[in-house]
């Protein structure tokens, strides 16, 4: 009970002792030099903290987009396979050497890019199920295609019936894992673009910012009155390395935000919506190819006009995807257009064809060539493939150079920030030290 | 050729500075959004097929049997003739069913004892079969719809004759009967449904082989396509298939460690289905395949399922006989099996 009194008195008398030395100039001087330190401090960790998370979010994107583009070609490499595997069936027997290899190099991408994928990935990002359940069913999908294919060579018809199942595998459960990845990935990027440019760090970065502007300005114009010198060397030195470092701040983060905001719309959002179209006409192809090899037959499969009702279900969306690419990326999506119109006409001639009845012949133009010199189907869906190919490399590299910028923006700020404003405070410390000494 | 859009970005830079560091660059996932609905594309499944309800149900005992007088010829204004003038006769036929309707892929023709008959058909109205059929392939569900939408002209699919089905369309005289049969692998001791009782057991959906499940305490397995159940049984997902031996013939001719046993669980009569609109096109298939006659027919048996024993008619009534009983005691009795 004593103690307390006493601490209770002895805080009333520090407290009283305060306001004596508030009083005085030189009290006054030292709440100021206090005040400068505090709020350097608190700018220089704001700061820093921004810039800190700004680079990591870059980082981010970076790391992310590898992954994304991983879990795309994983995509697309997955249709390819399936739409090789098809096309060969359709082809008929002997299976060329050839188109063996392609699917077993097709095959093979597949599974590097999911091993890959899960080394990448870790055990980090929520991705896990979805590469274990590709990971898992890609063996199985592999052994019913070579049933099929063994089957196939003996003539029986239950082959057929394996290469549906490999369909349905494909489709219901591989395709749908590989599009939840790339879900998951597209919102850990759209995460990372969305910390990149996040205004909070910004504001809050201002307001220390700010906040040590005004005390400076505050503590000369005091000290202007006070000692009726006008200039306070270390104040205004002090005021001119902050204002420097502001605007480099402002600069610095107003470069990295316009570069990732490109790199975003001129690089990760056409890759994403070109890659889409990618998948969607690999389905397409595949499902065109499986529809005229089982030659109809089954409601899951397409049949006869139904060779068409998968194709039109697949390949509806993709107009709308090129439209929104032209938009962001401009001209060389004319080049993309050209293909996927010579694509849908290749088909709908395939399509005729199988209304008429003529499969031999729907099937001469889906394998073979088109009518008067026109191409078959599977060269121009080749042709298609190639041309997205060639742009999402295009837009890739667009993406890798933006980042680089954002990155590039932010150099220097982690040892430019701590180093400026350590030295702006022993600066402003520097000239109240001057004012103060006047008074011993 | 950049001077312009540089000196724009410098002018945003400045203004962005100016602006307390606000952002003025934003981030959208407009693109991302549309590219993952896109990739969520699914392909529609067709319409369900459902039989219309009979207006009354009649006894079609006799039915089976009594075929339709025939006469042959095309008189003008006949079904036939319209087929004539096309030039085409439009048939549904399964090209997965090894030995009745199969796509030979090295000849790259349809072959079978079904298609033996269409191709008969065919002949009788064209004087010959090649180049004048046209072969869609239909699955066993899809066998009832065509007809009655008049996609085809006549399907021969291994089509079992039944009182419901002759309710919707018109059926030609039998020409063949087969015995619904299991498929089971070779060291398998389940020999009857009894044996397979809370087991798995494939069947084709829409079959009559499904039907004939219902009250037998298996589990039905339905697969959309013949050779499905083939898939099912060499994966272990099944205990057995049942079908016809006709069916299972085929079957066993992909897969030697397969064997057919169980006694006959129903007969199935085939007949080609045709719509109710053309019942002159019915008496015209069946003066062919009178034509054909029992020497005919058995001819085309024997190419197409030489290796399976024809049952003798004592077998059938006996076989005729215990469905019905098994179908009358699952009236009194009805339980739930879906197929």
């Amino acid at each position: 009970m004593g103690s307390a009194a006493t601490a209770a008195r002895t805080a009333a008398s520090s407290l009283v002792a305060a306001r004596r030395q508030l009083a005085t100039t030189p009290g006054r001087l030292r709440l100021a030099a206090l005040l400068l330190t505090l709020s350097a401090i608190v700018f220089g960790l704001v700061a820093g903290h921004a810039a800190g998370e700004r680079a990591r979010a870059v980082q981010r994107v970076t790391a992310t987009d590898q992954l994304l583009v991983s879990a795309v070609e994983l995509s697309v490499s997955l249709s390819n396979t399936h739409a090789i595997a098809a096309f060969s069936f359709l082809r008929g027997r002997p299976e060329r050497p050839a188109s063996r290899r392609l699917y077993d190099d097709a095959l093979g991408q597949s599974s590097a890019g999911v091993a890959g994928l899960a080394r990448e990935i870790g055990r980090s990002s929520g991705s896990g199920p979805a590469v274990r359940r590709i990971t898992r069913t890609l063996p199985v999908y592999a052994g019913l295609v070579e049933n099929a294919r063994a089957n196939n060579r003996q003539g029986f018809p239950v082959g057929s019936a394996y290469l549906r199942k490999a369909s349905k595998t494909m489709r219901n459960a591989m395709l749908p894992a590989a599009r939840d990845l790339y879900e998951i990935e597209a919102q850990h990027l759209t995460t990372g673009y969305r910390r990149g440019v996040s205004r909070w760090t910004l504001l809050a970065v201002a307001l220390a910012g700010c906040t040590l502007l005004a005390l400076l300005a505050f503590t000369q114009i005091a000290l202007a009155h006070l000692t009726r010198r006008i200039l306070n060397p270390g104040l205004v030195l002090a005021t001119v390395l902050l204002l420097g470092l502001l605007v480099w701040l402002g600069s610095a983060f107003t470069m990295q935000q316009n570069a990732l905001a490109e790199a975003q719309r001129t690089g990760s959002d056409p890759v994403e919506l070109l890659t889409a179209t990618r998948i969607l006409a690999s389905r397409a192809q595949a499902d065109e190819s499986i529809a005229l090899a089982a030659r109809g037959g089954g409601e899951e499969e397409p049949r006869l006009e139904d060779v068409d009702r998968g194709f039109q279900a697949v390949t509806r969306p993709i107009g709308g995807l090129l439209k929104r690419a032209a938009d962001i990326a401009g001209a060389p999506i004319g080049v993309i257009d050209d293909a996927y119109r010579t694509y849908l006409q290749t088909h709908s001639k395939v399509v005729e064809q199988v209304q008429l009845g003529d499969f031999t012949r729907a099937e001469a133009l889906a394998v073979h060539h088109g009518t008067g010199g026109a191409p078959s189907t599977k060269q121009a869906a080749d042709a298609l493939g190639a041309a997205l190919d060639r742009e999402v490399g295009v837009a890739q590299r667009r993406f890798e150079d933006a980042i680089e910028r954002a990155d590039g923006a932010l150099t220097g700020l982690g040892a430019g920030i701590p180093a400026l404003t350590v030295l702006c405070a022993l600066l402003a410390l520097f000239g109240l030290r001057r004012r103060l000494e006047e008074y011993r | 050729m950049n001077a312009a859009p540089r000196r724009h970005r410098s002018v945003g830079l400045i203004v962005c500075a100016a602006v307390v560091l606000g952002g003025c660059a934003s981030v959208s996932d407009d693109a991302q959004n549309s590219s993952l609905a896109a990739l969520a594309t699914q392909v529609p499944a067709p319409k369900d097929y459902h039989p219309p309800k009979p207006e009354k149900t009649r006894s079609c005992d006799r039915l089976f049997h009594s075929a339709v007088p025939s006469t042959g010829r095309m008189p003008a204004g006949s079904y036939m003739e319209e087929i004539r003038k096309r030039g085409k006769l439009i048939v549904g036929v399964d090209q997965n069913t090894l030995r009745l309707g199969y796509f030979d892929p090295s000849d790259k023709a349809m072959e079978g004892l079904d298609i033996d008959l269409l191709r008969a058909v065919a002949r009788a109205i064209f004087g010959r079969s090649k180049d004048r059929i046209v072969f869609k392939a239909i699955s066993t569900a899809q066998r009832e719809s065509v007809i009655e939408s008049g996609e085809v002209d006549i399907v021969a699919s291994a089509f079992s004759i039944t009182c419901d089905r002759l309710q919707n369309m018109y059926f030609s005289s039998v020409y063949y009967l087969a015995q619904q049969k299991l498929l089971v692998l070779e060291d398998s001791t389940d020999d009857t449904l009894s044996d397979l009782r809370g087991k798995e057991v494939c069947a084709t959906k829409s079959s009559t082989s499904i039907k004939n499940l219902a009250g037998t305490g298996v589990v039905p397995h339905p697969v959309e396509l013949r050779p499905d159940c083939l898939v099912e049984l060499q994966e272990g997902n099944v205990a057995a298939i049942t079908a016809d031996d006709s069916i299972l013939f085929g079957f066993k001719q992909q897969d030697r460690q397969t064997k057919i046993v169980g006694r006959c669980i129903n007969v199935e009569r085939y007949g080609m289905a045709i719509n109710r609109r053309h019942p002159e096109f019915v008496r015209f298939v069946n003066g062919v395949l009178k034509r054909l006659g029992p020497a005919g027919l058995e001819r085309i048996r024997r190419r197409w399922l030489g290796g399976l024993t024809a049952p003798t008619g004592d077998e059938i009534s006996q076989c005729d006989h215990r469905s019905a009983l098994r179908r009358a005691a699952a009236r009194r009795r009805p339980q739930p099996v879906s197929p």
